[in-house]
C-alpha cells in the first residue's frame, strides 16, 4: 500500500513538473491573446446592437434592428451573392492551376526549380493595393492587354474589361487567383513531398505509365491535404477586400461589390454619416457565414482524410 | 540557445528604450507652444507651410505642426482621435458634419475671430445658420464657399483638328464630340469624366438636371424629394447617346477623376467635366496650360442651371474644444483670416469664402476669372430648413443614413454600362425609397414638421436670402 | 530523347508563363523610371525612353521613405520574433505534453481560427491608448503580434508531436530538464517550421496597413512603408510613378527574405504534416 502511493507520487511529481512547464509555455500566448485581441473582437459584436456613427458614447441601443435592416436590403444580398461567385471562381481556378504548377515543379529532374518557384511565388509577397493599380492600367480600355491583343490581331476593338459586369468579375477572379496561386502551390508541393518515394517505385515496377501513376496514385494520396487547401482557400477568399477596393471599387454598378467592401462602405462612408453599428452587424453576419461554411468544409475534410490522419496540424493526438 | 536569448532580450530592451525616447521627445520645450493642424485639402500642403512660416516669424514662441492627412484614411484617423479625445488643436475634415461635432461638444466657438466687421468681407450667406454657424455661435472657420462643376476644353486638341466651336448646348457637344472622334480616326475622343468617382457624377448630373427640373433632388415648394424627373431622365439619356455615338469616351466608365484629368491633359479627349479646383490641378500637377473652361452644356440654348450654395465641413477649419492653447490658436486664426485668402488665390483657388474682389492675391493662371464667374452664376442660395428649425438637420441626417443605397449618379453609370435597362423605373424606386425614409424621419422627430421643408414662395434660379426666410 | 524533348517543352512553357506571370512587376519597375506624363501614354512598350531616378529620390527623401523603411524593419522583425516565440512555445506545450485542460485549449484554439472579427480598429486603438502605447513603435508591434496565430501554433504542435519520445527520454537521462530539452535538443530541429512561420508573418506584417496607420496617428514619423504609400495618393491627384518607385522599394526586402528562406519553406510545412 505504502509502496504504491510512493510510486504514483513519483510519477505525478514528474508529470506535474512537466505540466507546470507546459502552462508556463502557453501563458505568454494566452496573455497576449486576452490582453490584445479579445477586447476588440467582443466590442465589434457589441457595436452591432447600437445605432452608432463611430464617435461619441454608445447610447442608442437598437437591439436587432441593424440585423433586420440588413437582411431586407437588396444591396446586401447582391454583395452576398457576389462574394459567393468570387469564392467559387477563385477556389476552382487557383486550386487547379496551383496543383498543375506544383506537379510540374515537383519533378526532381527539373533544373532551376528554385528559380521557377520564386517567380511563381512573387505575386504573393506584393501588396494588394499596388496590384490593383497596376492591373487597372494593364486591363484598361487603352491598357497594355488590349493593345497587345490588337497587335497580334486577336481583336480589333478594345474590350472594356472593367466596365462590363461579367468581364470585371472574371478579371477579379483571375487576378485574385494569380496573386494567391503561389502560396497554394507551396501547400500542394508540401502534399506531394509527403508521398513516399517507394510508392512511385512500386508503381513503376508494376508498369504504370506517368498518367496512370498520377491518376491512381498521386491524386488519391493528395486528397487529405487537398481538402485542407480547399478549406483555407474558401475561408480566405470570402474575405476578399483590398483587390476589389483598388481594382473595381465594387463596380460597375455594384456588380463586383463583395461583403467586405459593403461593410467598409458603411463603416467609413465616403459621403454621408458613418454607420459603424450597421457595418458591425454586417461584419458579424459575414463572420457567421464563414464560420458555418468552414464547419461544413471541416466536416468534409474530416470525412475525406479519414480518422487516422488529420490534415495540417492534425498530428496532435 | 543562450546567445539567441540574449539577442532576443536585447532586442526587446532596445525597443523599450526606443519607445521611451519617443514619448519624452513629445514633451518638448516649455516656453514654446506647439499647435497641431491636420489638413486634408490638396492645395493645403502648398499654402499652409508658407503661411505657417510667416506666422512663426512674427510669433517666435508659437510653433505650428502641420499634418497632411490623406482623404482615403482620414475617417479612421478622425474616429480614433475623437474616441480618445486627442483631436488636434485645429483640423479640416469631411468625415463629420459641423452639427455632429457640436452635438458631441468637440469643437470650440470662434466668435471672437469673426466680429461683425470681419464678417462683412465675406460672401453673402457664408455666416448663415448651418453653414458656419449654429445658433449664436460660429464654429467653422470658412476657407472655401463650396464648389461647382464645369466643362474644361483642351485648346490644343481643338486647334489641331481645326474645330473652333466650344459647345454650349447638348446638341453642339454631341456634334463636336463626333467630329473629334471622326477627324482623329478614334485617337482622340470628345468628352471624359471620372465615372468611378461617385461624388463627381452625382454632383454634375444634379446640376445638369436643374435646367429642365429645377425641383430636382429637393422640391422646395412641396417639401419632398424628387429624382424621377425630366431633368434626370433627359440628362442620363443624353449621356448615353453621347457614349453610343463615341462622343463620350469609353474610358469614362473605368476611370476616376484623377485619371480622367490626366487623359484630358495629354490630349486623349477634348473635353472634361470636373470641379472648380481642376484648373489649378491641370496647371500644377499636369503642367498643362492650354485649356479653357465653360459652364456645363444645357439642353436649350438659353437654359439655366443652378447649384445649391452651402459651406460644408471640408470647406473650413474647426478648433478642438480640448485645445490647451486657445489664445495662441485665436492669434493664428486671426492671422489666417487676414492673410490666408491671398495665398489661396495665389495658388489658384477660385472659390474662396471671402469676397474675391477684396483679396489681393494674383492667380497663377488667367482662366481663374472664368472659373470664378461660372461659380458665381451657378452657386445660388436655396431655402434652408435649418433657418426655420435647426432640428431639421437631424431629419436630414437620418434620411441620408436610411435612404436608399444607390444614387442618380450610380444609376447613370449603370445605365451607361447596360446594367440598368429601366431608367425611369430605377429612378422611381430610388425616389420613393428616399421619400419613405423622409416620411419615417419626420415621424420620428415630432418637433419637425413637413412645413419646415416647404417654401411656397421659392422662385427657381433666384437666390433665397435670409430676408426671404423672414 | 523523348524525355529531353518533354523537358525542353516544360522549360519553354514555364519560361513563357513565367514572363507573363511577372509582367506586372516588370511594368511596375519600368513605370518607376518614367515621368508622370509619359506614364499613361506609353501603351504597349514597357521600356521608358529615359531613365528617371527622380521618382526614387522623391520617394526616398520627400515622401520620407528612408524613415518609413527603418520603421517597417523594426516593426516587422520584432513582430516576427514575438509571434514565433509565442507560437513555438505554445506549440511545444500542446504537441508534447498531455497536461490537463489540453483538449479544451486545442478546441478553443481551433474555434478561434474562424472567429469572425468585425470592426476592431477603434477598440484596438482605445486599448493601446489605455496602456499608453499609442503613437509608439512598441504599440504597433504588440498590436501586430496580438491574435492567436493558429496556423503557426498548429504547425509547431504537429512538428513537435513527431519528435520521437526516445529523444526526450535520452535527454532526461542526461539530466536535462524540460526547458533544456526544448531549447537545446528539440528546438534546433525545428528550423524549417520557424522559417515557414517567419516568412509568412513577415509578408503579413510588412504589408499591414490599417493597424500601423491608426496607431501612429499623431506621429507621422513612425509610419511604415505600406502606410507611407498613401502619401502619393491625394484627393485630386495621384503621383503614379512615385508610388511605383515606393512599391519597388518596399518589395525588395520581401523578395530577398523569400529567396533566402525558400528552401526551408516547403520543408517547413511538409515536415510538420508528414
Amino acid at each position: 500500500m505504502a509502496k504504491k502511493i510512493k510510486s504514483s507520487n513519483g510519477i505525478s511529481k514528474y508529470n506535474r513538473n512537466k505540466y507546470i512547464w507546459a502552462y508556463i509555455f502557453i501563458l505568454p500566448q494566452i496573455i497576449v491573446f486576452f490582453g490584445f485581441s479579445l477586447y476588440p473582437i467582443v466590442m465589434s459584436y457589441v457595436y452591432s446592437f447600437y445605432d452608432w456613427s463611430g464617435i461619441g458614447p454608445l447610447t442608442n441601443f437598437v437591439g436587432l434592428k441593424n440585423y433586420t435592416r440588413i437582411l431586407t436590403e437588396s444591396s446586401f444580398w447582391n454583395a452576398f451573392g457576389n462574394t459567393f461567385v468570387y469564392t467559387a471562381g477563385f477556389t476552382v481556378v487557383s486550386i487547379s492551376i496551383a496543383l498543375i504548377l506544383a506537379l510540374v515543379l515537383n519533378n526532381p529532374n527539373l533544373k532551376g526549380r528554385g528559380i521557377y518557384r520564386t517567380v511563381y511565388f512573387l505575386p504573393v509577397v506584393t501588396t494588394m493595393a499596388i496590384i490593383g493599380i497596376v492591373m487597372q492600367n494593364i486591363f484598361g480600355t487603352q491598357g497594355f492587354f488590349n493593345e497587345f491583343l490588337k497587335a497580334i490581331g486577336l481583336i480589333d476593338q478594345s474590350i472594356s474589361w472593367l466596365s462590363n459586369p461579367v468581364l470585371a468579375m472574371i478579371l477579379l477572379i483571375i487576378i485574385g487567383s494569380w496573386k494567391e496561386i503561389g502560396i497554394t502551390m507551396i501547400y500542394w508541393l508540401t502534399g506531394l513531398q509527403m508521398i513516399p518515394r517507394e510508392v512511385y517505385e512500386a508503381a513503376k515496377i508494376d508498369g504504370a505509365g506517368s498518367w496512370q501513376t498520377l491518376r491512381y496514385i498521386t491524386l488519391p494520396l493528395l486528397k487529405p491535404i487537398g481538402a485542407t487547401i480547399l478549406l483555407l482557400t474558401v475561408v480566405s477568399s470570402m474575405r476578399v477586400f483590398d483587390l476589389v477596393k483598388t481594382l473595381t471599387e465594387g463596380g460597375p454598378y455594384f456588380a463586383t461589390e463583395t461583403l467586405e467592401l459593403y461593410i467598409y462602405r458603411f463603416a467609413f462612408a465616403p459621403d454621408g454619416p458613418s454607420q459603424v453599428g450597421f457595418a458591425s452587424a454586417a461584419g458579424v453576419i459575414l463572420g457567421l457565414t464563414v464560420f458555418i461554411i468552414s464547419l461544413i468544409l471541416g466536416w468534409v475534410v474530416y470525412k475525406v482524410s479519414g480518422q487516422k490522419r488529420k490534415p495540417l496540424g492534425g498530428g496532435i493526438k | 540557445m543562450k546567445r539567441k536569448l540574449v539577442v532576443l532580450l536585447s532586442a526587446f530592451l532596445l525597443l523599450m528604450i526606443l519607445a521611451a525616447c519617443q514619448s519624452e521627445e513629445a514633451d518638448g520645450d516649455r516656453d514654446e507652444v506647439t499647435l497641431e493642424l491636420w489638413n486634408n485639402l490638396a492645395s493645403g500642403s502648398t499654402f499652409f507651410p508658407k503661411l505657417i512660416e510667416e506666422f512663426e516669424a512674427e510669433n517666435p514662441d508659437i510653433k505650428i505642426e502641420l499634418n497632411n492627412v490623406n482623404v482615403e484614411s482620414s475617417d479612421a484617423e478622425y474616429q480614433a482621435a475623437i474616441s480618445d479625445n486627442s483631436l488636434p488643436d485645429m483640423f479640416i475634415t469631411d468625415a463629420f458634419s459641423m452639427n455632429e461635432l457640436v452635438d458631441l461638444d468637440l469643437v470650440h466657438e470662434l466668435n471672437s475671430v469673426f466680429p461683425e466687421e470681419a464678417q462683412e468681407e465675406y460672401t453673402e450667406g457664408v455666416f448663415d445658420e448651418g453653414n458656419t454657424r449654429i445658433g449664436d455661435n460660429i464654429y467653422l472657420f470658412p476657407i472655401f464657399k463650396g464648389g461647382t462643376y464645369m466643362m474644361y476644353y483642351n485648346k490644343a486638341v481643338l486647334d489641331d483638328l481645326g474645330i473652333d466651336t466650344v459647345p454650349e448646348t447638348w446638341d453642339e457637344l454631341l456634334a463636336v464630340g463626333k467630329e473629334v472622334y471622326e477627324k482623329s480616326d478614334g485617337n482622340t475622343e470628345g468628352l471624359i469624366f471620372g465615372g468611378t468617382s461617385g461624388w463627381l457624377v452625382d454632383a454634375f448630373v444634379q446640376l445638369m438636371a436643374t435646367e429642365l427640373s429645377p425641383e430636382s433632388r429637393m422640391d422646395y415648394v412641396n417639401g419632398e424629394y424628387s429624382f424621377n424627373n425630366e431633368g434626370n431622365v433627359e440628362t442620363i439619356e443624353f449621356l448615353k447617346e453621347m457614349l453610343d455615338e463615341h462622343a463620350l469616351s469609353q474610358l469614362t466608365l473605368e476611370t476616376n477623376s484623377t485619371v480622367a484629368r490626366e487623359y484630358f491633359a495629354v490630349g486623349r479627349t477634348a473635353f472634361l467635366i470636373d470641379g472648380n479646383w481642376t484648373g489649378q490641378l491641370l496647371e500644377d500637377e499636369n503642367e498643362f496650360s492650354d485649356w479653357g473652361v465653360v459652364q456645363l452644356p444645357t439642353k436649350n440654348p438659353d437654359g439655366k442651371q443652378y447649384g445649391e450654395f452651402g459651406v460644408s465641413s471640408n470647406d473650413g477649419m474647426f478648433v478642438s474644444n480640448n485645445t490647451e492653447h486657445w489664445d495662441e490658436v485665436e492669434k493664428f486664426l486671426i492671422f489666417l483670416r487676414d492673410n490666408m485668402y491671398e495665398e489661396l488665390v495665389n495658388v489658384g483657388e477660385a472659390t474662396i469664402a471671402k469676397e474675391f474682389d477684396l483679396v489681393d492675391g494674383e492667380a497663377p493662371f488667367e482662366q481663374i476669372e472664368d472659373i470664378q464667374d461660372i461659380f458665381s452664376t451657378m452657386s445660388i442660395q436655396v431655402p434652408n430648413p435649418l433657418a426655420v428649425n435647426p432640428e431639421a438637420l437631424d431629419v436630414q441626417l437620418e434620411v441620408l443614413k436610411n435612404g436608399p443605397d444607390s444614387s442618380p449618379g450610380e444609376i447613370l453609370m449603370g445605365y451607361l454600362t447596360g446594367q440598368v435597362s429601366d431608367l425611369e423605373g430605377e429612378l422611381e424606386a430610388y425616389e420613393s425609397a428616399y421619400n419613405k425614409a423622409f416620411d419615417d424621419a419626420l415621424e420620428a422627430h415630432e418637433s419637425v414638421t413637413r412645413e419646415v421643408f416647404q417654401f411656397p414662395d421659392w422662385v427657381p434660379y433666384e437666390p433665397y436670402t435670409e430676408e426671404d426666410h423672414q | 530523347m523523348k524525355n529531353r524533348t518533354a523537358m525542353f517543352m516544360t522549360h519553354t512553357l514555364l519560361i513563357v508563363f513565367g514572363i507573363i506571370w511577372i509582367y506586372p512587376f516588370i511594368w511596375m519597375i519600368s513605370s518607376s523610371f518614367k515621368t508622370n506624363s509619359t506614364f499613361l501614354t506609353s501603351g504597349i512598350n514597357p521600356l521608358p525612353e529615359n531613365i528617371h531616378w527622380d521618382n526614387y529620390i522623391r520617394a526616398w527623401e520627400v515622401a520620407n521613405f528612408s524613415g518609413y523603411f527603418l520603421n517597417s524593419v523594426i516593426i516587422t522583425l520584432s513582430t516576427v520574433l514575438i509571434v514565433i516565440t509565442l507560437s513555438c512555445l505554445t506549440g511545444y506545450a500542446l504537441g508534447r505534453v498531455k497536461f490537463p485542460g489540453r483538449k479544451v485549449i486545442i478546441t478553443v484554439v481551433v474555434a478561434l481560427m474562424f472567429i469572425p472579427s468585425g470592426y476592431t480598429i477603434i477598440p484596438l486603438y482605445e486599448l493601446m491608448k489605455m496602456l499608453g502605447l499609442s503613437d509608439s513603435l512598441l504599440g504597433v508591434i504588440l498590436a501586430e503580434s496580438s491574435g492567436a496565430h493558429i496556423l503557426f501554433i498548429l504547425l509547431f504542435a504537429a512538428f513537435f508531436s513527431r519528435v520521437p519520445q526516445e529523444v526526450e527520454d535520452s535527454a532526461a537521462i542526461d539530466g536535462a530538464g524540460f526547458f533544456r530539452t526544448f531549447a537545446k535538443i528539440v528546438l534546433p530541429t525545428a528550423k524549417p517550421v520557424i522559417a515557414t512561420a517567419a516568412i509568412m508573418q513577415f509578408i503579413w506584417t510588412w504589408s499591414s496597413f490599417l493597424v500601423p496607420l491608426v496607431l501612429t496617428l499623431n506621429s507621422p514619423e513612425l509610419r511604415t512603408l505600406a502606410v507611407g504609400m498613401l502619401s502619393f495618393v491625394g484627393r485630386y491627384q495621384t503621383d503614379w510613378t512615385g508610388m511605383a518607385a515606393g512599391a519597388s522599394i518596399s518589395l525588395v526586402p520581401v523578395i530577398l527574405i523569400f529567396i533566402v528562406m525558400q528552401r526551408y519553406f516547403i520543408e517547413g510545412i511538409s515536415g510538420s504534416v508528414k
